[in-house]
């Protein structure tokens, strides 16, 4: 365990053995999880999911033991500073409720048991249903060599993420860790090469890329690539939009293409060039928003709806 | 002319000769070339397994909820992308509503080290215990979390046995995947979680009875200091029938319109349209890969209506040995028949290689009934095959050297023997 997990977990039992005298609310089920060190503005706790929301109090309402299934929520401007058992929190996003739940600390034996299990097999479902914290390659589609740039969202990662690529047997291809979440892309020759080397070896079938961030979450997509006689009817069919009068023709016309072969990332990037050039065109957004919505993004999805329906009023 | 040698000695070379194919097919089969030529015959065997029934007659049902779009749960730790626990526990209520056998949700909920996937979890998990209490066991992956204690799987001690893991075994080099597992147990935990086809097939491989537990095996144990899992070998019969045969349902209207396709099966839940999903898993004679849910409700058939039997490795060698009796038997026996007779030269090489060719489509035929009738996997009886195709050949040239080289021995005692008889008879 990290020695700041240690601490805040150390902190947090001390806290927790101290009898209380007066509370706001009474805990009325489930283990003490933590406490608020510090509210900056206005900030609210609720008991339950159902429960109303208790505005807090700076001073009566500071070193506050928190309970499992508790939400807390910050104002505009408002801050919170807590201790879990895994580490001090800051709580800065107004009107999104943070609920404590269970942590799981695994310990160096636990850890050194998870990679051996790890190495064993592979998850046969869904984590959380997550599927696409990977933008590039994007989950079950195509790409083509040359193009693989690795992309992902970092908004739901903090510190370092971890690649790692493995054929569908589970031969692992390429790993590399410690990259900055912030980064969001990666364009690694190592990659490439992996994927290169792969595909000169004569083997065919799904790619599987995984991302670990440092929090523990993860991120699986599975792809393959594009074969090289396929390439080469691929630029075929673009050289002959190319030939189309019309730019926004010719990137739908592309966009066409892309599809056909399963080349998500692509699709998307023609059907965003086309909509650069006529960005209030009813159909380009409709267009766009479907192709996201069908590849899992259904936050742009819904954002291009939204501005579709708002061009329509 | 060159004297043929007796049947009882061609026995005897005949059986030198196959303990050494044996023995060299026990060396080969520890090699890669071994492994690959054995999984060229699963893949044979696996294609002529018995078809099941239709789909509708099946007792396992795949629902598909990738239409089922994933949306953001944000938090101040994490933003991540999740199945919407509202819907999912609506469609398996409704599910509920058909009275299924059981239900198992393909989905991993076990907490990582900042809690639930969602707040919504112990919400869920609750729901699908008070599913539970009337009667229809439901059942949740979990994945990395059954290195804790049994009581914190699912984050609580209350959702504990909710849990059902959904690793698939990672298959050997370029192979498609064929092993599942019916339980593993982590090193320092006291109890072993199930697999999803375990507990919902609530069928426990036992080994086999006393009698047969040397020579057939329907599970393997494989343990390492970290873990131990009990695997079994998956048919896959029934895997089109499953995909072609699945629930489309990405809310409870869906299912409900659907509900009689429900009643008293067993049910996956997952995200199931081929090539969508990013847990995909390439099987036995399919070319595109297919989603994990499909490789646990092929689990639940094989451990429900079709369980694989392999042999343990003397069964191997008996089988081995078995199939090459059965050539050399009929040779000893035409060669005792020809020499009773008093033809001279024994049997004839064309005879011969008649008897070996009708061994080799018999060693087929019974390797074929086994699979069909019996569903055990004599995988390697290609490998028997082969080494019987070689047979004919080894064992003629290693009689000629044999009696060339015993020949001058042979004859030298035997004139040393006929002059000390003349010498007795002289005195």
């Amino acid at each position: 365990m990290k020695m700041t997990q240690w601490l805040c977990r150390a902190a947090v039992v001390y806290w927790l053995a101290i009898p209380t005298s007066a509370p706001l609310v009474t805990a009325s089920q489930g283990s003490p999880a933590g406490a608020i060190l510090e509210i900056h503005g206005p900030a609210y706790l609720r008991v339950s999911e159902e429960g109303p929301a208790i505005r807090l109090e700076p001073r009566r309402d500071v070193m506050r033991r928190l309970y499992l299934g508790q939400g807390l929520r910050v104002g505009a401007g408002g801050r919170l500073k807590v201790a879990l058992e895994t580490g001090i929190r800051e709580i800065g996003t107004p009107d999104s409720w943070f609920v404590l739940q269970p942590s799981v600390a695994l310990t160096a034996e636990q850890s050194r048991v998870a990679e051996a299990l790890r190495e064993y097999g592979r998850l046969g479902g869904s984590r959380g249903g997550a599927v696409d914290f990977l933008i590039a390659p994007a989950n079950g589609s195509v790409i083509r060599l040359g193009r693989s740039i690795v992309r992902w969202r970092s908004a739901s990662m903090n510190g370092s993420v971890a690649f790692r690529l493995e054929a569908g047997t589970g031969r692992v291809l390429w790993r590399v860790d410690g990259i900055d979440a912030r980064l969001e892309a990666l364009d690694s020759k190592t990659f490439q090469m992996a994927l290169l080397d792969w595909n000169e070896s004569g083997e065919s079938g799904t790619l599987i890329l995984t991302v670990t961030g440092s929090d523990g979450s993860t991120g699986e997509a599975a792809f393959s690539l594009l074969s090289r006689e396929d390439e080469k009817h691929f630029e075929s069919d673009l050289s002959g939009w190319e030939r189309v009068g019309d730019k926004k023709l010719a990137a739908i016309g592309r966009a066409y293409e892309c599809r056909r072969r399963g080349l998500r990332g692509e699709e998307i990037e023609e059907l965003e060039t086309a909509l650069a050039l006529a960005p209030e065109s009813e159909e380009l957004l409709s267009l766009l928003s479907e192709a996201h919505r069908r590849y899992g993004d259904s936050a742009r999805a819904s954002a291009l709806k939204k501005k579709g329906a708002a061009l329509v009023r | 002319m060159r004297r043929r040698p007796s049947p009882l000695r061609s026995l005897a070379f005949s059986v030198f000769v196959a303990a050494l194919l044996i023995a060299a097919k026990g060396i080969v089969e520890t090699r890669e070339f071994g492994r690959q030529l054995e999984l060229l015959t699963y893949n044979l065997l696996q294609m002529r397994l018995v078809r099941p029934p239709a789909a509708r007659d099946l007792p396992v049902v795949v629902v598909d909820i990738t239409s089922l779009l994933p949306t953001i749960v944000e938090s101040p730790l994490r933003r991540e992308l999740v199945t919407p626990r509202e819907a999912l526990v609506a469609i398996v209520k409704a599910i509920a509503n058909g009275r299924p056998r059981a239900i198992g949700i393909d989905i991993d909920f076990s907490p990582s080290n900042s809690g639930f996937a969602t707040p919504r979890d112990a919400e869920a998990l609750q729901a699908f215990l008070s599913i539970r209490k009337q009667g229809i066991p439901v059942y949740v992956g979990v994945f990395e979390s059954v290195v804790l204690p049994p009581a914190e799987w699912l984050g609580r001690p209350e959702f504990e046995d909710l849990a059902a893991y959904i690793t698939i075994p990672r298959a050997d080099e370029a192979a498609p995947s064929s092993r599942m597992i019916e339980w593993v147990r982590s090193a320092g935990v006291s109890r072993s979680c199930p697999s999803l086809a375990s507990a919902l097939s609530q069928v426990q491989l036992r080994p086999m009875p006393g009698m047969l537990n040397w020579a057939l095996r329907r599970v393997s144990l494989k343990t390492t200091d970290a873990f131990a899992a009990s695997e079994f070998l998956v048919n896959f019969g029934a895997l089109d029938q499953l995909v072609a045969g699945r629930v489309m349902g990405s809310n409870e209207k869906d299912i409900e319109k659907q509900i009689q396709r429900i009643d008293g099966k067993i049910v996956l839940v997952g995200r199931a349209t081929p090539g969508e999903g990013s847990d995909q898993f390439n099987v036995t004679g399919r070319e595109m890969p297919v989603p994990g849910v499909y490789l646990h409700a092929s689990a639940t058939y094989t451990l429900l209506e079709a369980p694989l039997f392999r042999l343990t490795h003397a069964g191997r060698i008996v089988g081995d040995a078995f199939a090459a009796g059965l050539v050399f038997g009929p040779v000893f026996l035409t060669g005792l028949y020809f020499q009773r007779k008093g033809r001279v030269g024994g049997i004839p090489h064309s005879l011969h290689a008649i008897l070996t060719v009708t061994v080799i489509v018999l060693v087929a035929s019974i390797g074929h009934l086994l699979v069909l009738q019996v569903r055990l996997l004599w995988t390697d009886y290609l490998m028997v095959v082969g080494a019987l195709l070689l047979h004919g050949p080894i064992v003629r040239p290693t009689e000629h050297v044999l009696d060339r080289f015993i020949r001058p021995f042979r004859s030298n005692k035997k004139r040393i023997n006929t002059g000390r008889a003349r010498a007795r008879k002289k005195a």
